[in-house]
């Protein structure tokens, strides 16, 4: 055996296939010839290998380019202070911003510069990388698409009359394109790494459970590895070129099973859903819309004609935000409980004629409130005057280097990649002059709230957004908010207490999300198997650890001591409105979120499920279960009290990206909203949707091991850590497990 | 008259119409296949499609060509249905009489696709050089009749194609089909319906196919998902229905209980229906009703289960869920002839604006942009614009409510008499009357089969023509057409080749074009054959060289043979 492991292992290049929403499943049940050749018999197959966090394609990439902890959490994320969208998956506005040259990097790439986290890409000089078009896209491709133009007309006239008559993909042309560079790149022995994106698989998983459709599109991939694999054995470099094969997070697909959509903003913007302004990053239908053509929409607001206090006012005051993209979850950001419960008070006080005696007492209510939150926000406010002040410090600075950038740049220097250099750096500063102008506006009106004093409520004194931020979602809220949400004045406005007190209870209207959320059923549920309640339980990061909801008897929370999780049971979670939570332990026993206890596939006993553990632990006891590796993906996703490198700005801008609630879909189930995605969705912590594909193939000086299969569960934070291993670059901060039985030559 | 059912849709799903594959041997090497299925309250099984398939009387499927395809459902219009057909604004369909065709005539000839093509175009500047300047009246009557004509033919395609569809189904189609048979059929089907879809070369069937199916396939699953949102949201039950995997058309019900809320909200946008809520229509239906039960939690469950609530539920609507974007509505059952209208109003606006003023698109770019400007922003916003796709959705699902088992006989009745009254063309048929006449389309067909002036005449004659496509190019074949044109048809060109020569000599063109597209697809996919590979490249390579092949396609096969010679060997 080790007369046949050569002396030495070296990988010169490499080359990754990143296929978005590969499922395993189906590559194992659908055999595929050149897969099983190059991977089957040349190469090595993860059988086990998980997307950490939510299956989810913008998170997940960036925790497989980088090698480190989510800072993406969604698909999109908002800036709570601002509502500023951070929306990953939208190139056109690259493309056009980069036609001006104020853009350069797909928004993914420019907040992960920002933090100053580089991807596995950059540890390559500009000369000895190649990129094809994806989310974490660094710079853009003029070439490419010039050359899919031609490549789209330029035919013989029967093949453009088929194609025009069959259908003319655009995506595909682009795609066809990627790959033809890809290969011309591979006779280039300078570039080291290159790869290859398509999200052609996902698209058909997502519209079509038939089984044709989704295999035809498997063949092509699969026909793609075969040119792939023989244009590398004809390079020089062949002997020591690695080729990878990776899927981002799988695919909820199942034959004859379509996957129902439920729809959350139309029940956000209903009166039993609080009649909120809905904000999202799509337009819902927008294929029914002239709007839905925008392709530069990253904020889109349904307002509510419900609405008991914001009536008309719903691109001023969204009051929440959806993440709904990938569709097995979504992610809700509620405007601040108290900017509710203010905005109602100055509302009444300044625009309805309140009885005298109830004004009076409101106003002191309105002051009360106010007191409970003043603390908090004025120590918050100090804050971030002084992360402003930094951050001004570094406009300046960067202005200045900016100003010292040439109007026109030297051959020599494109070459070398300086000029894009220069345009991040730009760019950078661009992002920093609007954080700094969008914060303080915040910060000034809050400010002047804070500041209010009775004497101040004359009508026409001020306006509500003087007081009020607009497209603001506040500060995030506690359980105790979510449980207590106010939506709107009490029916019969502010009301007092036989006392003459002010009646907090009476006045507003409340919602208690969790309550509200978990009674969610529908009756066209017509699918035999299929449960009626699209919501399977709700995720909130506490002081006390990650709480979830599955009903009032059902719940859980996952603590971190360290770096060990345990699971508890739990049961009846109140709020306090300190944040802390109230709860009664219960036995470990079937029915609790993830549903561990009563899985047959768990690989550890019912009582090693009471016991702290570390992540890796987790991982292996779990992965095969319904809900595999969700334990250590709802820590990832939600989890911030592992230390990082993060400055206390960079921290700030982080923490007002989450969102206040994570909701998980049930089987079969999905929240997408701008369209329909009947053949199969993902986002969730099911198996089917977090495991995905990662498989190696090399040259005979590679030291790969051939025709080998690993049964040890890796996650996604292994894969560049692997990489760079295999390149014989390790670098031992990266926080991931090397796949070490990759490595057998070493 | 109020007839209480009972059925669950999950059942719909549960079988299917007993469908089977039928081989009649046509005299000369040939053979009939022929689709019948089962149809409810007929006793025999009903022919449906038929192709004929020329194997060259032998047993190698390398070699076989698929020649015509029937839809056997479909006779001749009569002389009073083509009469009706002329006449503009008529979009009735009285019962005019159809007889048998002594001689069915195929809805696709395989063999020439392109020649409908050409024949279309020629008739459409024919009509714009020749019968549109003669005058409104003739302008109309012609457009019209030439419009019946063409939606006749893509009525019967779409219901060929949804029989056709079942075949893949069949085990038995294995052993007398190639999936690139299988593929052939019915991407071409699909292509027929389409203006210039005979012109879509051989090569590209397999891409048609697969991009076709994915296109149902998200279209069913879009517009099921898209019209059970929209009877959630609206308070209604949505029952989806079908024969196939996917389901192709839904019922939308309402309970009769809830028609006393008067107030409740409706939003008809995708419904296309008015608010059942206070509708004294509903309140006092009198017609089809079923019988469901609900647990405590409203969620369907079967009869008999503990706490479980009856409730009678109303047809409102049934959708075809094949249309492009949106569900079609079919059937408004509180007003059967609402959908009607629609299409008629969609049809005379047409008739006017083409037929009687004589505006065409064009010929008048402002009327192009503005009309571009309307169907565009009316599509965007959900509307059913397209006349083709509202035609292939209706063809479907009228044939799947006919042959479908599962629903209960009083229901299947009722929704084909409401279908029935959706025909805007005098040259169709019911349903019912096209099963009638398929049985003697069929024996007619059988009979030209054994017939030597039938069918076998016409095989010969394909079978020449095909053998001098192969032999001679396009040029030589456009001078034996001039040079029978200049001899007033004295001159024929024959192949030396006839009888049992002409057999072998198809054999080997049709075993070299097969393997020479093979090479080519494998040459354009830029793989190296891979071990799968060997056996077909070795076959392929061996074929070629061994095989007489056309001085034109020389330099191409030699070249496939260098390129794959070591593979293959």
């Amino acid at each position: 055996m080790l007369a046949i492991l050569p002396v030495w292992a070296e990988v010169q290049r490499v080359v990754v296939l990143k296929i978005d929403g590969l499922p395993p499943r189906l590559l194992q049940r659908h055999k595929l010839p050149w897969i099983e050749r190059v991977f089957g018999e040349n190469g090595t197959q993860l059988d086990n290998f998980y997307v950490r966090g939510l299956s989810l394609s913008a998170p997940s990439w960036s925790m497989l380019d980088t090698g480190r902890p989510l800072e993406i959490h969604g698909n999109v994320e908002y800036d709570r202070y601002t509502l500023r969208p951070y929306d990953y998956l939208n190139f056109v506005p690259l493309y056009f911003s980069a036609a001006t040259s104020s853009r350069i990097d797909m928004r993914g790439v420019e907040l992960l510069d920002e933090i100053g986290v580089p991807l596995l890409l950059d540890r390559f000089p500009a000369s000895q990388r190649h990129q094809t078009f994806q989310l974490l896209q660094r710079g853009v491709r003029w070439e490419t698409l010039k050359s899919s133009l031609k490549r789209l007309v330029a035919k013989a006239p029967t093949q453009l009359l088929d194609e025009w008559v069959v259908g003319i993909s655009i995506t595909d042309t682009l795609d066809k394109q990627y790959e033809h560079e890809l290969l011309l790149k591979l006779q280039d022995p300078n570039i080291r790494y290159l790869d290859y994106f398509t999200g052609a698989y996902d698209h058909v998983g997502h519209l079509t459970n038939d089984m044709v459709s989704q295999n035809r599109s498997l063949e092509e991939i699969d026909a793609l590895v075969g040119r792939v694999w023989s244009t590398i054995q004809k390079t020089p470099l062949a002997s020591t070129t690695a080729l990878v094969l990776i899927s981002d997070h799988g695919m909820n697909t199942e034959a004859g099973v379509i996957s129902q959509g439920y729809n959350l903003v139309d029940w956000f913007s209903s009166k039993s859903g609080g009649a909120h302004h809905v904000l999202t990053n799509r337009h819902p239908l927008s294929e029914f819309k002239v709007k839905g053509l925008d392709p530069f929409v990253s904020a889109v607001v349904t307002p509510s004609a419900q609405s008991a206090y914001l009536a008309g006012q719903g691109e001023t005051y969204p009051t929440v935000m959806l993440d709904l993209d990938g569709n097995e979850r979504a992610n809700i950001g509620l405007r601040n409980n108290t900017f509710n419960t203010l905005h109602i008070f100055l509302d009444q006080l300044l625009n309805k004629k309140l009885p005298p005696a109830t004004r009076t007492v409101a106003i002191d209510a309105f002051f009360e409130e106010l007191a409970k939150v003043r603390v908090a926000w004025t120590r918050d406010l100090e804050d971030l005057n002084l992360q402003l002040a930094e951050l001004s410090a570094r406009i300046e600075a960067a202005k200045a280097s900016v100003a010292r950038h040439p109007k026109k740049w030297t051959k020599a220097q494109i070459a070398q990649g300086i000029d894009k250099t220069a345009r991040r750096e730009a760019r950078q500063l661009t992002l920093m002059i609007e954080d700094n102008r969008d914060y303080s506006t915040y910060m000034e009106t809050i400010q002047r709230l804070l500041q209010l004093t009775p004497a101040d409520f004359d009508p026409g004194r001020f306006k509500l957004t003087d007081l009020i931020p607009a497209r603001s979602l506040g500060p995030s809220n506690s359980v105790w908010d979510l449980q207590n949400y106010v939506t709107g004045p009490g029916q019969e406005g502010f009301v007092l207490t036989p006392e003459g007190n002010f009646d907090w209870n009476r006045s507003f209207t409340r919602v208690n999300y969790f309550d509200a959320l978990r009674i969610l059923a529908v009756r066209n549920n017509v699918q035999p198997g299929g449960g009626a309640q699209p919501i399977d339980f709700v995720a909130v990061n506490t002081r006390e650890g990650i709480w979830l909801y599955g009903n009032n008897d059902h719940q859980a929370l996952i603590e971190r001591n360290g770096h060990k999780l345990r699971y508890t049971p739990i049961a009846n979670v109140t709020g306090n409105p300190d944040g802390s939570l109230q709860y009664e332990r219960r036995e470990w026993a079937p029915g609790f979120p993830l549903a561990y206890f009563e899985d047959p596939d768990l690989a550890a006993s019912q009582d090693w499920l009471k016991d702290w553990h570390t992540e890796q632990e987790w991982l292996t006891a779990t992965h095969r279960t319904k809900y595999s590796n969700a334990i250590v993906g709802l820590a990832a996703q939600l989890d911030d009290s592992v230390a990082s490198t993060r400055t206390p700005y960079q921290q700030r801008k982080h923490d007002l990206r989450r969102a206040d609630m994570l909701i998980l879909a049930t089987d079969h189930w999905n929240f997408n909203v701008r369209g329909f995605n009947p053949g199969g969705n993902h986002g969730s912590f099911f198996r089917d949707s977090t495991h995905s594909v990662l498989m190696f193939a090399g040259g005979n000086q590679t030291g790969i091991p051939q025709g080998a299969h690993i049964a040890e569960p890796y996650d996604s934070l292994s894969f560049v850590p692997t990489i760079l291993t295999l390149m014989d670059r390790p670098e031992p901060d990266l926080p991931g497990p090397v796949i070490k039985p990759l490595l057998p030559a070493r | 008259m109020r007839w209480l059912l009972l059925f669950l849709p999950a059942l719909a799903f549960a079988a299917s119409p007993d469908f089977r594959l039928e081989r009649t041997p046509v005299s000369g090497g040939a053979e009939l296949l022929t689709i019948f299925a089962t149809v409810p309250a007929r006793p025999d099984p009903v022919p449906l499609v038929t192709v004929l398939h020329d194997t060259l009387g032998d047993s190698e499927p390398s070699n076989d060509r698929l020649r015509y395809i029937w839809t056997i459902t479909s006779a001749s219009p009569s002389v009073f249905q083509r009469a009706a057909g002329a006449i503009p604004f008529f979009y009735w369909r009285p019962n005019l009489g159809k007889k048998a065709s002594k001689n069915p005539k195929p809805v696709i000839d395989l063999g020439n696709t392109r020649s409908i093509v050409w024949n279309s175009i020629a008739q459409q500047l024919a009509q714009i050089a020749a019968m549109d300047p003669e005058g409104a009246l003739v302008r109309a009557s012609t457009r019209r009749y030439r419009n019946n004509l063409a939606d006749r033919r893509r009525v019967h395609l779409m219901g060929g194609l949804a029989v056709v569809s079942q075949l893949e189904k069949m085990p038995e189609v294995r052993n007398l089909l190639t999936e690139e048979e299988l593929f052939e059929i019915q991407a071409r089907m699909t292509l027929a319906g389409q203006s210039l879809g005979g012109l879509v070369t051989a090569d590209k069937l397999p891409d048609a196919y697969f991009k076709q199916r994915e296109k149902t396939q998200e279209t069913r699953g879009h517009n099921w998902e898209l019209l059970r949102q929209r009877a959630e949201a609206n308070g209604l039950y949505f029952d989806p229905l079908g024969i196939g995997e996917t389901p192709t058309h839904a019922i939308v019900w309402t309970a009769r209980q809830d028609a006393s809320r008067e107030n409740a909200e409706f939003d008809g946008k995708f419904l296309n229906i008015s608010s059942p809520f206070g509708d004294a229509r509903v309140k006092d239906w009198t017609g089809i009703s079923v019988t469901r039960y609900f647990d405590p939690s409203g969620r369907q469950v079967p009869e008999g289960t503990a706490d479980a609530t009856p409730r009678e539920l109303i047809p409102l609507a049934l959708y075809g869920l094949d249309y492009p974007k949106i569900p079609l509505l079919l059937i408004d059952f509180r007003s059967t002839h609402s959908p009607k209208r629609r299409e008629m109003l969609a049809r005379a606006t047409s008739d006017l604006l083409m037929g009687v003023i004589g505006y065409s698109r064009w010929g008048n770019w402002p009327y192009m942009a503005g009309s571009f400007v309307w169907n565009f922003t009316r599509t965007r916003r959900g509307s059913a614009t397209n006349l083709q796709a509202r035609l292939n959705s209706y063809s479907t699902v009228r044939r799947w409510v006919a042959l479908d088992h599962n629903l209960p006989e009083t229901l299947r009745e009722d929704l084909q008499k409401r279908l029935d009254v959706l025909g805007v063309n005098p040259l169709e048929e019911s349903v019912q009357d096209e099963f009638r006449v398929a049985d003697r389309q069929f024996a007619a067909l059988v009979a030209s089969a054994s017939d030597p002036k039938g069918l076998l005449s016409r095989l010969q004659k394909d079978r020449s023509a095909e053998l001098t496509a192969y032999e001679h190019g396009p040029r030589a074949r456009t001078g034996f057409k001039l040079a029978r044109i200049a001899t007033f048809g004295i001159y024929k060109h024959r192949e030396r080749e006839q009888g049992d020569e002409l057999l072998a000599a198809l054999d080997w063109s049709r075993r070299g074009e097969r393997e020479m597209r093979y090479l080519n697809t494998l040459a354009k996919s830029g793989l190296d054959p891979g071990p799968a590979d060997v056996a077909n490249v070795t076959r392929a390579v061996n074929t070629l060289s061994s095989i007489h092949i056309p001085a034109r396609s020389a330099k191409e096969v030699a070249a496939l043979i260098e390129r794959f010679h070591a593979a293959g060997n």
